[in-house]
């Protein structure tokens, strides 16, 4: 890994603000002067700006050169505690290229549960940020660029952070906030049912119909800690289906991977004839996955193509201590794909506890291989 | 000092081990299709259509019998064998998931392989009795219970070859005897099983011909023994049909029947079609030169080579390689020497699957039902692709190489089963 420190001294204020006006017209950014003055004066000034997997090809540009760049700074600010962007302007590689602000940190070790991820159309841009992040003098941020290989960071200027913008910079939206994470409550938490975006269904997630194909519903945005999660539990109306059995499947988002099939669950349920159907996904083995914390940011439900009036009447994510209250709520068919698959030694120890996790069969099984060797020995002698 | 294993001894030990290396694979693995088969076995079981369902009538019944006895010591999970549609009873993997995920999953397949288990050992013991010299009888034991190609085919992907199989050894058996009616009826059953043995109809019918009998006499025993095979054969769905039952119960009406029915039987790519039915015919005329010998003699070594022939210029499912077995085996009654073919068999098969499978048939996926953990965890292709191949060497090029060498261990085979016994003591 290659670490490299630029540090530069300050240069004369006023050769800097006679500068001021060339460098408005250059680069087009039209800010306010006092502003870029700032963004400008306080690179040059005190710059304790650490790269990663980044190589210098001149005084202000740097190449992607390994898998993991960043850079980690502190950024400018005209004014503290208001500043509502952060302003980039990163050259024309990086349009379009996932960015990720990290903004907590304890000497340069960055918790990944505080970030920012946005992409950047066109540069210049200032990133809008969210209302609640405070960020002080001390603030280090590190931004990450991912996806880029052997492209190329222009860097005049550090990200400087500001309370106003005008055009022609482009305001951008992060992607996805995550401020930290939530710890799930012991009494397990219900989810809100009003906002949940619908797919091919019409109506709100508390009366709905299915319209097309593909009919699922997505919760809003979580940050739940999966330590002390049991599961996802759901109770809807549904409607009355030709089928005798349902399938209902869970995506489940974490800040590792967005909605896949490769991390979801189905299970099958009988049609209910009074119409309420209700069943937990389990999804306790997420906190036996590596890293163990993770961050729950969404969950979907697909539900089955049956036409008639649907509503989704209860979600709730289930902590640990009220799992045996929902365990005869988990189908009996249930099919889980896991994200990470045991290997070497974990796999034979899980193979063989599948085994014997029925016990009944373990027992007779056992007893089978003792009696045919015993009567294998006894005909084998006795025929001598 | 010690006192070297007696017959019975012999015959016990190898049927003992062959017995518990079995137990060992039947609860613990499986392919999808077992699962599909299972469905199909237990819907009809769930909705009583018993006099439905005409296709491979016998292992069918043989299967829905021991589903309904394994009921008596499995509360079957509800839905879990549901089919909504029985045109559509092939399983898809969401399906097969939760089977896989089912707590009884380890029953349902020690049951379910049950009647494999009965008809291969059964097979085993007809064979023990088919051969009459007592060294090649125990080779041919041997070779029949610890061959790689059934034990995988029925323990570890699942499947009902065996039955089959069995049928097949009966009927040599039979002719064995000279009872050339229940032989007749015994190839019927087998045909019951599996179409295929269609193949070996011919040379059935060419074999019962006795060359120092009358020939009104060779008439009517070839007359009766085609009579009673079509019969037996056509019998089920005719009472079926009779009693107003659904003979097309599975049958998928959406799904592609290719126009050359016989082509399609075979499974055969199009350009192999011809030369097979001109391998097939020159098998026809040297079993007819060879009419002097005896009746089981002749149909042994015909029904070796058709398979040769049919496998050397054609590939099927991975576990069809099973019907290979038998009738090379039952050849060392005629004192052939085949212990030599058998093992280039099992190493070309073996080479040739592991470079040609995809994600599913011979992979860690059929031990899936230990933990879904082994599904998708890779296979022999994508470590040739990354570790093996090259420009000059790809993957396909080393599939079409050992499908080469199969073909040459099939005329290898064939050289073996056709060429005159010698006086060699070595069975290899």
């Amino acid at each position: 890994m290659s670490i490299k420190c630029i540090s530069t001294v300050a240069m004369m204020p006023p050769l800097l603000v006679s500068m001021l006006r060339l460098l408005t017209n250059l680069y087009k950014l039209k800010l306010p002067a006092t502003i870029l003055a700032t963004a400008l004066f306080s690179n040059l000034a005190f710059a304790q700006t650490v790269t990663n997997d980044l190589t210098a090809t001149s005084s202000t540009h740097y190449r992607v050169s390994g898998d993991d760049p960043y850079i980690i700074f502190n950024p400018p600010q005209q004014a503290e505690k208001t500043s509502r962007y952060l302003s980039f302007d990163l050259g024309t590689h990086l349009t379009g290229i996932p960015l990720e602000i990290f903004f907590s940190s304890q000497q340069d070790l960055f918790n990944p549960y505080y970030k920012i991820s946005f992409t950047i159309a066109n540069f210049p841009a200032a990133l809008e940020l969210p209302a609640d992040l405070i960020f002080t003098e001390s603030t280090r941020l590190r931004l990450d660029i991912n996806q880029c290989q052997d492209c190329t960071i222009k860097l005049e200027f550090l990200p400087f952070l500001s309370d106003q913008v005008s055009a022609p910079v482009t305001v951008v939206q992060p992607s996805r906030l995550q401020n930290g994470v939530t710890p799930l409550a012991n009494d397990s938490a219900r989810l809100n049912t009003s906002n949940w975006q619908l797919n091919d269904l019409t109506g709100t997630a508390n009366n709905f119909e299915v319209s097309a194909s593909d009919p699922f519903l997505v919760s809003p945005q979580l940050t739940l800690s999966t330590q002390q999660l049991a599961g996802v539990y759901f109770k809807l109306k549904a409607p009355k289906s030709d089928e005798a059995w349902n399938d209902y499947q869970l995506f489940y988002q974490t800040e590792r991977h967005s909605f896949t099939a490769q991390a979801s669950s189905t299970l099958r349920v009988a049609d209910n004839a009074n119409g309420i159907v209700e069943f937990m996904f389990p999804l306790d083995f997420l906190h036996k996955e590596q890293p163990s914390v993770a961050v729950l940011e969404r969950i979907r439900l697909d539900i089955p193509e049956i036409s008639g009036s649907w509503a989704l009447l209860e979600a709730r994510l289930v902590h640990q201590e009220q799992q045996d209250d929902y365990l005869d709520k988990i189908p009996a068919q249930l099919l889980e794909i896991k994200q990470q698959r045991a290997t070497g030694l974990s796999l034979i120890k899980k193979s063989l506890l599948n085994v014997f996790a029925d016990l009944g069969f373990s027992i007779s099984y056992l007893l089978l291989l003792i009696v045919s060797t015993w009567f294998l020995a006894r005909a084998y002698r006795s025929n001598r | 000092m010690h006192k070297p294993m007696n017959n019975k001894q012999f015959l016990i030990a190898a049927i003992g081990l062959g017995v518990l290396l079995r137990f060992a694979l039947m609860p613990f693995f499986a392919h999808v299709d077992l699962f599909s088969e299972a469905r199909r076995v237990f819907y009809v079981l769930e909705n009583d259509y018993l006099f439905d369902n005409g296709h491979r009538f016998v292992v069918f019944y043989i299967e829905v019998i021991f589903a309904w006895f394994s009921t008596l010591f499995i509360n079957v999970t509800d839905g879990l064998f549901h089919l909504s549609d029985p045109t559509q009873s092939v399983s898809n993997l969401v399906d097969y998931g939760f089977f896989l995920n089912d707590p009884n999953i380890y029953r349902h397949l020690f049951f379910f392989k049950l009647p494999y288990l009965i008809f291969d050992i059964a097979t085993a013991l007809l064979i023990w009795k088919f051969i009459d010299n007592p060294r090649h009888r125990r080779i041919a034991l041997l070779i029949w219970l610890f061959n790689p190609l059934t034990l995988f085919s029925t323990y570890i992907f699942g499947r009902f070859e065996v039955i089959s199989l069995f049928f097949l050894m009966a009927c040599a058996l039979q002719l064995k005897y000279d009872r050339v009616f229940l032989a007749s009826a015994l190839f019927s059953f087998a045909l019951l099983c599996r179409e295929i043995n269609l193949l070996y109809a011919p040379f059935l019918l060419i074999a019962l011909i006795d060359v120092k009998d009358h020939w009104f006499r060779n008439a009517i025993t070839l007359s009766c023994s085609a009579a009673i095979i079509a019969l037996i054969y056509l019998l089920p769905n005719w009472l079926i049909n009779l009693t107003g039952g659904d003979t097309q119960l599975f049958v998928d009406p959406s799904a592609a029947h290719p126009n050359n029915s016989l082509n399609a039987l075979l499974s055969l790519g199009y350009y192999w079609f011809y030369p097979i039915v001109i391998c097939l015919s020159v098998l026809a005329i040297y079993q007819w030169e060879i009419g002097a010998r005896p009746k089981s003699e002749r149909f042994v070594l015909s029904a070796s080579v058709v398979l040769f022939i049919y496998f050397g210029f054609n590939v099927h499912s991975v576990h069809y390689a099973a019907w290979l077995v038998l009738f090379p085996i039952l050849s060392m009654q005629y004192g052939k020497k085949v212990v030599l073919p058998f093992m280039a068999l099992f190493g070309v098969w073996l080479v040739l699957w592991l470079l040609k499978t995809d994600n599913g048939v011979f992979t860690l996926f059929l031990a899936a039902p230990l933990t879904s953990d082994f599904i998708g965890m890779g296979y022999f292709p994508s470590v040739f692709k990354q570790h093996i191949a090259s420009d000059t060497f790809t993957l396909h090029q080393a599939i079409q190489l050992m499908r080469s060498i199969f073909l040459v261990v099939m005329g290898f085979f064939t050289y073996r089963v056709l060429k005159n016994e010698s006086n060699h003591r070595t069975m290899l």
